[in-house]
């Protein structure tokens, strides 16, 4: 390096964190290798295959067992994602906005009583939800699913966007007010354009979680009709010889990640971005 | 014209920001708000705006009232202190945002939005984002965007105190000729006199949530209605200095503790009635004769400072509890050499009152001659 002014034991310093790094990616390291590995090769020879892909398209047969293609559980778990990432997104800045701009009585409570949520762990409530499923007759079926699943996440992403809509400049929106705007086409027009990078975090983490849920689909749903893909996962892991074909469980978790990297990538430009201000310093 | 009557406007927990506020502005006139930090120059700004509810009181602009109307149908133009500009848009939608609120086409909006950027000088800047302008090319901006929908008033809430001296003085020449070229009835909230007294035709001093006085610059100068005003007004200082009325035989005389001055006929008349009431003087540095000599109905001024301001020789003293600063007139027969060494031998100076100060009741701050 060059430029590199910095003084020597500084950069010594810098090669043994270099040198631990290492250290500690390699069994992370080892792990994607031998993931690629069983999704790619065969076991034996190590010629390179697209065999273990084929439950993409056709049923499979795993020891005694028929595995169904893939289709109906990943169109599933695609609406429940998209339906319950969307509402969580625009519920949660319509109630994030209100929160910390309009003043209405109980604001404060509902504040607090969002970040108390917050810190509830979800799985506690997941016997209440039951039985109230049960009562609006929903149980067992996506639409039922997705309400938990958004009420459940509700609280922690309005209080994120929240804060993010509390740090926009007052004079910003007084402006938008002045310029003719009403409350709604500020928001539309101005306001939402300051907290994008608060919009694509917490749609982010809507989409992962969403797309990652096992729990709820494992408690609120009873037979194999709704299958998702984190079920569909564990019906192969449940194999009845109790001995896992990891390579077309490495296929299958591949498939089950790439929409999670293609998500990541589209929204990280938008979650780096973070300039709100509207002037100099204030 | 607009005009305000008892308005009124309480925050919660009971901060009263302001208190029986009643203000013409008239047509086309520059009107500056002056006071300390907190006294609620914001407040009324904003209630002029309608982006707070007033608690009481009503608004007009002309005979209409607009104290419920919302601030899109009021036809005003506001310049913030931080400018907010809008940053995701380029400066030409910045300029033209409110015109598209209008629902006026994009040609025409832009074609406006350029015209009002020649104005200001800024038409090379239209294409850029609001983040990549300087201070003062934001100023410029805000000011565009706020004045391009021809609104009936400009409000400008501190607009330049994010602006270094030298540019602030520029801006502020601009904004007065602008102002007077479109001939729109503007109010300029600032807590900087001077810039107060440069640019506006009327000034308004609150403190507290009380107008103190509504007058113009040369009035509040001279004639300071209270002595919160005369603290307030003017560089440098007004000098005050403690006295009580004495009417003998003789005349009206001013006591204090180390002096006894005659009041001049105009004054004596006012103090007519007031016999042993204490007052403050309060005198600018122009209404004093400075001599080396004692005579009869001076003040002695104990010099404890000689500055040489490089245009005049400044001196200051303690006179009983206040501290006097003086400027030595033209033609003043001293040298500032000789001041100095006046002063390490521990001399005085003596001050003679000329015609013209004010009085004013030490109780309630009243000016008993404006
Ligand atoms: N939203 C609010 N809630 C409660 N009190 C407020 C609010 N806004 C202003 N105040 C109070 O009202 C008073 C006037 O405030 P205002 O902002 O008008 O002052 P200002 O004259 O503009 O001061 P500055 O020169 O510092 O801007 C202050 O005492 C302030 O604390
Ligand atoms: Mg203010």
């Amino acid at each position: 390096m060059k430029n590199d002014t910095r003084p020597r034991f500084e950069r010594k310093k810098e090669n043994i964190a270099v040198l631990v790094m290492i250290l500690l990616c390699i069994p992370v390291l080892f792990i994607y290798f031998s993931f690629f590995k069983n999704a790619f090769f065969v076991g034996g020879t190590g010629a390179f295959t697209l065999d273990n892909f084929r439950f993409l398209y056709e049923p499979i047969v795993l020891g005694q067992r028929t595995v169904q293609p893939i289709g109906q559980a990943f169109t599933n778990t695609v609406i429940f994602t998209a339906i319950s990432t969307v509402c969580e997104v625009v519920i949660s800045c319509m109630a994030g906005y209100a929160l910390a701009r309009m003043e209405f009585t109980g604001k404060r409570v509902i504040t607090f009583s969002l970040l108390s949520l917050r810190l509830f762990p979800g799985v506690l409530l997941l016997i209440g939800a039951l039985y109230v499923l049960m009562y609006l007759g929903v149980l067992n079926t996506l639409f039922g699913v997705i309400i938990v699943a958004i009420a459940l996440r509700l609280p922690g992403s309005t209080f994120i966007i929240r804060n993010f809509f509390t740090g926009i400049p007052r004079d910003i929106e007084n402006s938008a007010l002045v310029d003719g705007c009403n409350r709604m086409t500020a928001f539309f027009q101005v306001i939402i354009h300051m907290v994008k990078p608060g919009i694509a975090s917490i749609s982010m983490f809507a989409f992962m979680s969403a797309w990652s849920n096992y729990l709820l689909f494992n408690t609120l749903i009873f037979n194999t009709k709704t299958p998702v893909l984190a079920t569909y996962l564990r019906v192969l892991s449940r194999n009845d010889q109790m001995i896992a074909d990891y390579g077309v469980f490495a296929a299958m978790a591949l498939v089950y990640m790439l929409p999670v990297l293609v998500f990541f990538f589209i929204s990280q430009k938008q979650l780096m971005e973070g300039n709100i201000s509207g002037g100099k310093g204030i | 014209m607009i005009r305000i009557e008892a308005l009124r406007k309480e925050f919660d927990k009971g901060v009263v920001a302001l208190d029986s506020i009643d203000l013409t502005f008239e047509e086309g006139s520059f009107v500056a708000l002056l006071g300390p930090s907190g006294c609620g120059k914001t407040t009324t700004l904003n209630c002029i705006a309608g982006l707070l509810e007033p608690t009481s009181g009503s608004i007009y602009f002309d005979e209409q009232e607009v104290t419920n109307l919302p601030p899109k149908d009021r036809n005003i133009g506001m310049v913030f202190q931080s400018y907010a500009l809008y940053p995701h848009m380029k400066v030409i939608d910045n300029i033209a945002f409110s015109l598209k609120q209008k629902g006026m086409p994009k040609a025409e909006r832009h074609e406006k939005a350029r015209k009002m950027a020649q104005k200001l000088q800024i038409e090379h800047l239209l294409e850029r984002m609001p983040g990549e302008l300087s201070g003062g090319q934001q100023q410029r901006v805000s000011m565009a965007r706020a004045l391009v929908k021809e609104p009936k008033v400009l409000l400008l809430d501190e607009p330049m105190s994010n602006l270094d001296a030298r540019l602030k003085i520029e801006i502020r020449d601009e904004i007065r000729r602008i102002q007077q070229d479109l001939g729109v009835t503007s109010i300029i909230v600032t807590h900087d006199q001077e810039e107060a007294m440069a640019m506006a035709d009327k000034i308004a001093i609150l403190d507290n949530g009380h107008i103190q006085q509504f007058d113009t610059p040369e009035m509040l100068y001279h004639h300071p209605a209270n002595l919160f005003v005369a603290h307030f007004m003017g560089n440098p200082p007004m000098n005050f200095i403690d006295a009580s009325v004495s009417i003998r035989e003789d005349g009206t005389w001013l006591q204090g503790e180390t002096f006894a001055v005659r009041a001049p006929a105009a004054i004596a008349e006012k103090l007519a009635q007031m016999d042993g009431k204490a007052v403050v003087i309060g005198v600018r540095s122009h209404q004093l004769d400075v001599s080396l000599a004692p005579a009869p109905e001076t003040l002695e001024l104990k010099l404890s400072i000689v500055e040489n301001l490089g245009k005049e020789v400044m001196v200051s003293g303690e006179l009983g509890e206040s501290r006097i600063r003086v400027t030595m007139p033209d033609g003043f027969a001293g040298s500032y050499e000789e001041l100095t060494t006046l002063r390490r031998q521990g001399g005085s100076v003596y001050l003679g009152l000329q015609k013209e100060f004010n009085v004013f009741d030490k109780e309630s701050g009243v000016n008993l001659i404006g």
